[in-house]
């Protein structure tokens, strides 16, 4: 482990920025969802009541939450439908300048699954595959619409846990039109002209030819970059324009818009926290758990950090000087293979972490060419659940999953019937939560295990040794958890081959059931909860907004995801690890 | 209108069943009454449909699915990229663009894009591992060499024996900066450290017929610095530091008392139309 000054300084600036946007966007949020005036009413007030005459949709009326949930099955449904078909059927449309074919149906079935779900795995390269108009009316598009419905479900799951006897969580139509409008879009069209401004470039050239000083020629891919990259980052999406992602210059061209892209993947994730503390009545329940969030954040992106910036020894045996040299700003040092020159160890390593810890998935730098134990942090990250701030909401509400079990715990310990704000926690609530814990674990490793025994699995792996199986493992990890970063060597791309179309139907399957069998279970929970009423806090009540409930909230994440992946961290990063230090290579 | 028929069939159902389960559940009005204020306020009425079946329940759910999609398609798939556009092209319209250089009216680069050097009198960028060549900006990517992958200890070996070929007149012991001798993630990064240019000084001088005072000052003069002094890395942007080059060479074979002063105006000299692109 190696710090460097400027390393630690980027974590903490970082997260400070971070606090101070956390209250005036719960704040807002809590103005979106409780339907308080915005300062959009004037602009999109029009829209919205068009939206809801059209859906044939009564904006006073709520749902239960299974008319919640099926709503957003079924929009979901649609939305997924609507991708595939723009994806196949592309060369006939407009915006292409680039002439790119339809796309192949198994990888547009893979991508419109990865889309819907909020995942934005992308076995395919953007700039190669997709028209204009794909990413923008299919891609893009989805980047919001998947947001969208990944934060009105955590609205929806804080509602059944706030309010007290109920039937009613919020009306599903209601929730995602004021969603989309008065919170993604504006913030997306300031956010898209900052991006403009820092270079990422917005048009509908074709890719520009430009002749170097030495007449090398040069084919430079242009688009409609910068609306959806805006999105793409504040809605945890993280599909790139590019196949580079956010290390292309065109799509995160300085250290001020890398600086944006990171605060913007976590910002509605924690103003989500204090939205919710808010509606408890309580902030403070809100603050135990962005504590929580916090703690774990910070010793993840300080143990990548340290990692990444001590290098890879096997490289100075070669004679390749890897130390920081700091004081003389001459080079960052570390490990450099797979990293940007603007971005260095430490813009790198904290991108690496946030976009793992909350299920956004763009990456700035390549995983698969991280240290053992850097790469291993973003692994972690996806696999204790993404409840590090998380996904648009999926975050939230997977988090107030282990809210309830660590209440259930310390319940346990004590011999007393376990509540969470009020709420008795009883045997159905435990049964939802606990499937919804298992269900994301179940399906990454048993699908890791199949990659692993199966031809076509095996044949796709880039690197061998136990960096192998860290790279089939990170796939399904990533897939299940719905966050699309990658160990990319994995061979997934090459139209037709085997593993391209193992990966692309197991990909395609467990990033479904990774979206919706996770919250299904969630959203009944909420609408059980919705129905109790309060118990009043006696002297035996655990409080849950305090110092000792962030601690057994962390120690409940730790231990149920360590118990669950560690066999597999044994047999992958760590053994890969000793090995690096001891020069063995494969 | 067909549309408005499943609405009004669901509302009859919803009463029907408000009426059959209102002694399973709390009433609604009840229920706002005891309720914190965080809850919505008195006069909505909540959709009670626990008891309705769940393909009525998909059925009534459909239209709205597939309206709010196509409604939602169209003001962020069309409508907001387009506004976005607009905007962009208004105020920004060269990074909208793609922040492309042009010397005598032609595309030479994109100040963004890293491209391929292999002169010596010119700096050059990190390696690429993009396919099928180097720095192809229309297929972006890394290695994925993972750390113990013997393909990536040989690829560095060769890397650097090739660099140390290319400038045998750093003195020999000279630490090798890392960012020369693996690959960026994009393919095309623009940037090298200031440690990875100075390495490239004595080569690129000897190669110009200038000092290494001289090509180290203009390396000086193109170094950017973190954001805010502690985001990024300090870098040199290579394209704008080899036409700052050529802008100097330029001028100073035009006049042979040019002083140092001179390169202050190279940026503005590299838009004149000599540049070795003519060659």
């Amino acid at each position: 482990m190696t710090f460097t000054f400027n390393g630690v300084a980027q974590i903490l600036v970082f997260f400070a920025l971070l606090l101070l946007l956390t209250k005036p966007l719960g704040l807002y949020l809590v103005a979106v969802f409780e339907k308080k005036n915005t300062w959009f009413e004037p602009v999109f007030r029009p829209v919205e009541r068009a939206i809801y005459w059209a859906c044939g949709v009564d904006e006073r009326r709520e749902q239960g939450w299974k008319a919640y949930t099926i709503g957003m099955l079924l929009f979901e449904g649609a939305g997924l439908l609507l991708l595939y078909l723009i994806e196949r059927i592309q060369s006939a449309l407009p915006l292409n300048p680039a002439g790119q074919t339809n796309v192949d149906p198994l990888l547009s079935w893979n991508t419109a699954a990865s889309f819907t779900t909020n995942t934005n795995w992308q076995n395919y390269s953007g700039e190669t595959t997709m028209s204009y108009l794909t990413q923008m009316v299919g891609l893009a598009s989805h980047n919001f619409t998947s947001a969208a419905v990944g934060i009105v479900l955590a609205v929806a799951v804080v509602r059944g846990l706030t309010r007290r006897s109920v039937q009613h969580l919020g009306n599903f139509w209601v929730d995602l039109t004021r969603c989309t409008l008065y919170l993604l879009i504006p913030i997306c069209l300031v956010y898209a002209l900052f991006l403009v401004w820092q270079g990422v470039p917005d048009n509908f050239s074709g890719y520009i030819q430009v002749t170097s000083l030495e007449g090398f020629k040069q084919l430079i891919p242009q688009g409609p970059v910068a609306s959806q990259e805006a999105i793409k980052m504040l809605g945890t999406n993280g599909g790139g324009f590019f196949n580079a992602n956010s290390a292309y210059p065109y799509e995160n061209p300085t250290p001020f818009s890398n600086l944006i892209e990171m605060l913007s993947i976590f910002a509605i994730p924690a103003g989500l926290v204090y939205f919710f503390g808010k509606l408890t009545g309580d902030t403070k329940q809100g603050w135990a758990i962005f504590s929580a969030m916090a703690i774990l954040f910070l010793v993840g992106a300080f143990i990548a950090l340290g990692a990444e910036q001590a290098g890879n020894p096997q490289l100075t045996a070669l004679g390749v000087n890897q130390s920081a040299n700091e004081w003389a700003l001459a080079q960052p040092g570390g490990n450099m293979e797979g990293k940007e020159m603007r971005f260095g160890i430490g813009s790198s390593t904290l991108f690496a972490t946030v976009t793992t810890d909350a299920s956004c998935g763009a990456i700035n730098s390549w995983l698969d060419s991280y240290t053992p134990i850097g790469g291993m942090i973003p692994l972690v990250n996806m696999e204790l659940g993404e409840i590090v701030y998380g996904g648009v909401g999926s975050g939230l509400y997977g988090m107030l999953v282990f809210a309830i079990l660590a209440v259930f715990i310390a319940g346990l310990m004590v011999g007393r019937t376990p509540e969470y704000l009020g709420k008795k926690i009883e045997q159905y609530e435990m049964k939802m939560a606990s499937l919804a814990i298992l269900i994301l674990p179940a399906f990454a490793l048993s699908f890791t295990a199949l990659g692993l025994v199966t031809q076509p699995g095996l044949a796709a792996i880039a690197n061998g040794g136990p960096h192998g199986l860290t790279e089939v493992l990170y796939a399904y990890s990533s897939m299940v958890e719905n966050n699309g970063s990658a160990f990319a060597g994995l061979g997934t791309t090459t139209i037709g081959n085997p593993s391209f179309v193992f990966y692309n139907w197991t990909g395609a399957f467990v990033m479904l059931i990774g979206r919706f069998a996770f919250v299904i279970p969630i959203m009944a929970l909420a609408g059980s909860l919705g129905k109790k009423n309060v118990v009043p806090a006696g002297a035996g009540t655990f409080p849950t907004n305090g110092a000792l409930f962030t601690g057994l909230l962390i120690g409940v994440i730790i231990i149920v995801g360590a118990l669950t992946f560690f066999p597999a961290y044994a047999l992958g990063p760590i053994v890969e690890h000793l090995q690096m230090i001891n020069g063995i290579s494969h | 209108m067909s549309a408005s028929r499943p609405a009004r069939r669901a509302s009859t159902s919803r009463s029907r069943e408000t009426a059959a389960t209102s002694k399973a559940v709390t009433s609604p009005e009840t229920a706002d009454k005891t309720a914190t204020e965080t809850t919505t306020d008195t006069s909505q009425q909540p959709d009670l449909q626990e008891r309705e079946p769940f393909w009525r329940m998909s059925l009534r759910l459909l239209r709205p699915a597939i309206v709010a999609t196509l409604a939602l398609t169209l003001i962020t798939g069309i409508i907001y990229p387009l506004v976005v556009m607009g905007l962009a092209q208004a105020i920004f319209p060269s990074q909208a663009n793609g922040s492309i250089i042009y010397v005598n009216g032609k595309p030479v680069a994109s100040s963004l894009i890293g491209e391929y050097w292999t002169q010596a009198r010119y700096f050059h960028g990190r390696p690429s591992a993009t396919l099928p060549g180097p720095y192809n900006a229309a297929n972006s990517g890394g290695s994925n060499l993972g750390p113990t992958n013997s393909a990536l200890k040989m690829t560095v070996k060769q890397r650097i024996a090739a660099l140390r070929k290319e400038n045998p007149d750093v003195p020999p012991g000279t630490p090798i900066p890392v960012d020369l001798v693996t690959a960026s993630a994009s393919g095309v990064d623009p940037d090298i450290s200031v440690a990875g240019a100075y390495y490239q000084i004595p080569r690129v001088a000897k190669a110009r017929h200038l000092s290494q005072a001289v090509v180290t000052q203009i390396v000086n003069a193109h170094i950017q610095g973190r954001f805010l002094g502690v985001f990024g890395e300090p870098r040199v942007n290579v394209v704008e530091l080899n036409m700052a080059l050529d802008a100097y060479s330029q001028q100073h074979a035009q006049s042979s008392h040019t002083s140092l002063a001179a390169e202050q105006d190279a940026p503005q000299a590299m838009k004149f139309p000599q540049s070795a692109a003519e060659e």
